[in-house]
């Protein structure tokens, strides 16, 4: 094929099966006169030996159950009619990623676990005060070796703003997600770093829990996706105060 | 788009739960870690089942499933990207077994090839996901990701060159 110009080219589509038997003798020649595009050949299909190897890992029985569990409920739902064919499916989420099924399930108990443990969900007076007035990627002292650094700002579908920030070197060193509603703060979801506290210069969260967690506040919450640089700086110069018109609303 | 009426759903069902590992197999490289993985595939499952009337039944399964599960994810990793967050190389190339001993020795090597593989671009990754683990055509490949066929080919030599270099320390040419 003509567009198979490289020596690469033709090692992909030997490779991948992409040619024909003509093709391939005639590649399987060119590599019996050739011993390094053969030794560079034998070496690609090692690699991708080693990499079928790497990933081949049964399904975890959690993940067949819960699979055959929403095929259940979904069965079970009425059959829709033929005018359901859009898209806009009543009772649906239009957006469900992954907060539904048992990662949901799961990221509420570790939600409730990894919340400080306070009456309610206010923040105490620093990090109001950093929250409010902190650009993304910046950080703040909270005193006693404890930092906060805001991430990112975005709107949650309720209407108020919400930011995810990270907290270092204290107790309560994690990552969380807060909203903002009337000046006050309130703290939607936070995951505790289990063990990070000795990783000093390098804010690392964990996939899998964490992400999930923080995963499900995000669908829970509707988010929008993060605010851009100026917008939030607008929100920081204003007071926030934008958040009670409709700035940004109905998009 | 052709609408469907979901026919035989007993039957969908049943090929979905066929599908299962290498959906899981397709989520996990996409997500760079089992967990994510299996979340990803979870959100596929429950995004096709809520527009099963959709699916052809005409066309491949596993096709439109592994369109929604990249769909899913490209939605997630922009999300995930502007948070700044690191991957996590050790969770993501955690190797499950049952035999301690043979895990022990082949641990590094394969521990490196998950690194290899997830330090690739997004778009090479998806490729090597599709061409090389599920034995997808190049055209199959390019239809589900919505790229030009031109560009498979190339994308591919750049993704086992950059794991060819990441495995055996060549510098991609040799």
């Amino acid at each position: 094929m003509a567009e198979w110009t490289t020596d690469d080219d033709r090692l992909m589509a030997y490779l991948d099966g992409a040619m024909d038997e003509a093709q391939m003798s005639a590649f399987e020649q060119e590599l019996a006169a050739r011993p390094d595009l053969a030794q560079r050949a034998e070496r690609f299909a090692a690699n991708d030996a080693l990499l079928r190897q790497a990933f081949d890992e049964p399904v975890p029985a959690t993940l067949t159950a819960s699979v055959k569990a929403a095929i259940v409920t979904a069965s079970a739902s009425p059959a829709r009619g033929p005018t359901a064919s859009n898209d806009n499916m009543p009772g649906w989420r239009r957006w469900q990623w992954p907060g539904l099924g048992a990662a949901a399930a799961a990221a509420a108990v570790f939600l409730l676990v990894g919340l400080p443990d306070r009456a309610n969900n206010d923040m105490e007076p620093a990090v109001v005060a950093m929250l409010d007035n902190l650009p993304s990627g910046k950080s703040g002292d909270l005193g006693k070796g404890e930092t906060i650094t805001p991430q990112l700002t975005a709107k949650a579908a309720d209407g108020r703003y919400c930011r995810e920030f990270v907290r270092d070197g204290g107790q309560s060193a994690g990552t969380g997600i807060a909203c903002r509603e009337e000046a006050r703060w309130t703290l939607e979801a936070f995951v505790k770093n289990a063990a990070a506290q000795d990783a000093t210069d390098q804010i690392r969260t964990a996939g899998g829990k964490n992400d999930r967690i923080l995963d499900a506040a995000y669908a829970r919450l509707s988010m929008s996706d993060p605010l851009g640089k100026e917008e939030e700086e607008m929100l920081l110069s204003t007071g926030w105060e934008k958040s009670k018109n409709n700035f940004g609303v109905g998009e | 788009m052709m609408a469907r009426r979901d026919d035989a759903p007993a039957d969908l069902n049943d090929q979905i739960v066929a599908l299962l590992p290498r959906l899981r197999k397709f989520c996990v490289i996409m997500t760079r870690s089992s967990d994510g993985g299996d979340d990803l595939c979870q959100a596929t499952v429950e995004r096709a089942l809520s527009r099963r009337h959709l699916f052809d039944p005409g066309t491949r399964l596993d096709s439109w499933m592994y369109r929604i599960a990249q769909n899913l994810n490209v939605d997630r990793a922009r999300r995930v990207k502007t948070r700044g967050q690191e991957v996590d190389v050790d969770e993501m190339s955690s190797v499950k077994g049952d035999d301690g001993v043979r895990i022990v020795e082949q641990r590094s090597a394969l521990e490196r090839a998950r690194a290899a593989i997830s330090r690739l671009p997004d778009d090479q990754r998806a490729l090597m996901a599709l061409v090389v683990f599920d034995g997808k055509s190049y055209g199959e490949a390019a239809a589900i990701l919505e790229i030009p066929i031109g560009t498979v080919m190339s994308r591919l030599a750049r993704a086992r060159r950059a794991i060819d270099a990441f495995v055996n320390g060549t510098d991609g040419n040799g």
